[in-house]
């Protein structure tokens, strides 16, 4: 009952909503939307995040220790699923974009997302030397 | 047809064949319909807090009484707390993207409440008023400006110590919501609400200055002025003030009122109260806060039943006192169930939140307050993350 009860409240939200919320906090401050842009992209922009984090969620239900060949060959087909959702909503949700903000501030965008992680590896590496 | 062009028909009809069964293997495996992301913005919700109010003596000369003084002499003195719970869920959630980009949302929810109501009188017996609710409310958030609310809660109301009688009533909400920009707001519409102690129809106004998920000023009328400010990452205080109040079938077994022998009568109470409230949102799943204050108007109040029965509007009290002023303490809690979809920046899916929070479930003006709606990070957060919190976001080609 105790177990039925915790798995109302998915485990490890808190760190995900930090991560969400520091990429959050990154984008705003470089791409630097006006009122209206801002009202219209990020609607699209949390849905489209929500989609990449339900696929990645998925597939990490994949068990990653294989005992026979067929659990090996899942876990691939499950990787390519993944790639293969990744790239279509990438398609999907940009095309969507370009129609709300400028194709300049589209570009930052994809700036903004790979400098976040460049920050993020950067902190993390900061840390392990410390 | 000679024997070549057959062999090149054929040919073009098994590539054309392949390439058909090839664009389902891939449409198949691309399919992005079947990710399974969150449906709605609203989560399933259960609330609870608990309200109370020290003992105060109904002799005091110099307070007002409306009615016969046999009854202050009878009820002697009086104590009020309460216990409130309650729930909603979403019933329907759809998002509509317009041609200009932005994206409204419409939510149909389904909502429930408790409310124990637990007066004291030292003359009479002990009542426990119970005030239970079930309804609807839809909130259209067109993306743009504007979002309209309706609600509708019929509830019933008995005693639960006593031989009384039950009464239905319904309480409803009906109001539209511009919001300029992120940090201004405004609230126009009509409310028929017992939180004043009688059954009123009144209109409603609401301001805010302010973002939501920063430093402002609410004011709300008929419901409340509160002044909220984030403090640190977890916790918000507000400083407000409200009315709380009700109206209750209560047993006349202790023959309050004597004419008419009627066996239930109704109990009104009012309180203007001023306080702080200490939020604290753990998560987006789990708030709980704590208030404590002065409430300065407080009265309470009896009307006959029967001689009520044929009034549609406000109820005519028999007896009707202005009580002194004193403490309150107010502690509860909220569960969001489940996962919501991400609101991060959307200011218009903010005042929806508010707009949820602020027209309580069940027409008690408690407050569940807005722990759905994020705190802003600041930069200097990104210090206590670990690889495995992050290794989603990095591919490969991020290292090199």
């Amino acid at each position: 009952m105790l177990f039925a009860f915790l798995k109302l409240f998915p485990q490890g939200s808190n760190k995900g909503e930090k991560i969400e919320a520091l990429r959050v906090a990154f984008i705003t401050k470089k791409l630097n939307l006006t009122a209206d842009e801002s009202q219209k992209f990020w609607p699209v922009y949390n849905e489209y995040q929500d989609k990449l984090k339900a696929s990645w969620q998925e597939f990490k239900k994949q068990p990653t220790v294989f005992t026979n060949d067929k659990e090996a060959q899942n876990y691939l087909d499950a990787e390519l699923l993944l790639k293969q959702r990744e790239f279509s909503l990438y398609k999907e949700y940009y095309d969507k974009i370009k129609k709300i903000i400028p194709v300049k501030k589209v570009a930052e965008l994809r700036q903004a997302e790979d400098d976040f992680k460049k920050e993020l590896l950067k902190q993390l590496q900061g840390k392990s030397n410390d | 047809m000679i024997e070549g062009q057959k062999q090149y028909v054929f040919k073009n009809i098994l590539l054309f064949i392949l390439l058909i069964a090839g664009i389902n293997v891939f449409a198949q495996a691309d399919s992005t319909k079947k990710i399974k992301a969150p449906k709605h913005y609203f989560t399933p919700t259960i609330f609870s807090d608990y309200y109370t109010t020290p003992q105060k003596n109904l002799n005091q000369k110099f307070r007002k009484v409306n009615g016969d003084p046999t009854i202050r002499k009878h009820l002697a003195n009086y104590q009020y707390s309460q216990l409130v719970g309650g729930f909603y869920f979403p019933i329907m959630t759809k998002d509509y993207n317009h041609a200009d980009g932005s994206t409204g949302n419409f939510h149909l929810l389904g909502t429930g409440s408790y409310m124990m109501a637990m007066p004291r009188f030292g003359g009479t017996s002990d009542h426990n008023l119970l005030k239970a609710s079930i309804g609807i409310r839809g909130i259209y958030n067109s993306g743009r400006k504007g979002i309209w609310f309706v609600d509708v809660t019929p509830f019933m109301s008995t005693d639960l110590s006593a031989q009384s009688n039950t009464v239905y009533r319904w309480a409803s909400t009906i109001l539209y919501d511009y919001m300029a920009n992120p940090s201004l707001s405004f609230r126009f519409g009509a409310t028929r609400t017992f939180i004043l102690g009688n059954r009123t129809f009144l209109p409603y106004f609401g301001m805010r200055i302010g973002r939501l998920d920063n430093i402002y000023l609410s004011i709300q009328f008929p419901r409340s002025v509160t002044f909220s400010f984030p403090m640190g990452k977890y916790l918000r205080g507000s400083v407000y003030f409200k009315p709380m109040g009700g109206l209750f079938n209560m047993a006349n077994n202790d023959s309050i009122y004597p004419k008419n022998k009627d066996n239930t009568i109704i109990y009104g109470r009012y309180e203007l109260i001023n306080g702080f409230r200490l939020d604290a949102n753990f998560n987006k799943h789990i708030s709980v806060f704590v208030s404590a204050g002065y409430t300065g108007v407080k009265s309470l109040a009896f009307y006959s039943q029967a001689e009520d029965k044929n009034n549609r509007f406000v109820l005519h009290d028999f007896y009707n006192e202005k009580i002194s002023g004193g403490l309150f303490f107010n502690a509860g809690f909220t569960l969001r169930i489940g996962r919501a979809k991400s609101i991060y920046n959307n200011y218009n899916m903010y005042e929806t939140f508010n707009l949820n929070s602020t027209i309580d479930v069940g027409d008690n003006n408690s407050n569940t307050g807005d722990g759905n709606i994020p705190s802003p990070l600041k930069n200097k957060e990104k210090s206590n993350l670990k690889i495995k919190d992050v290794q989603d976001l990095i591919e490969a080609q991020d290292l090199y």
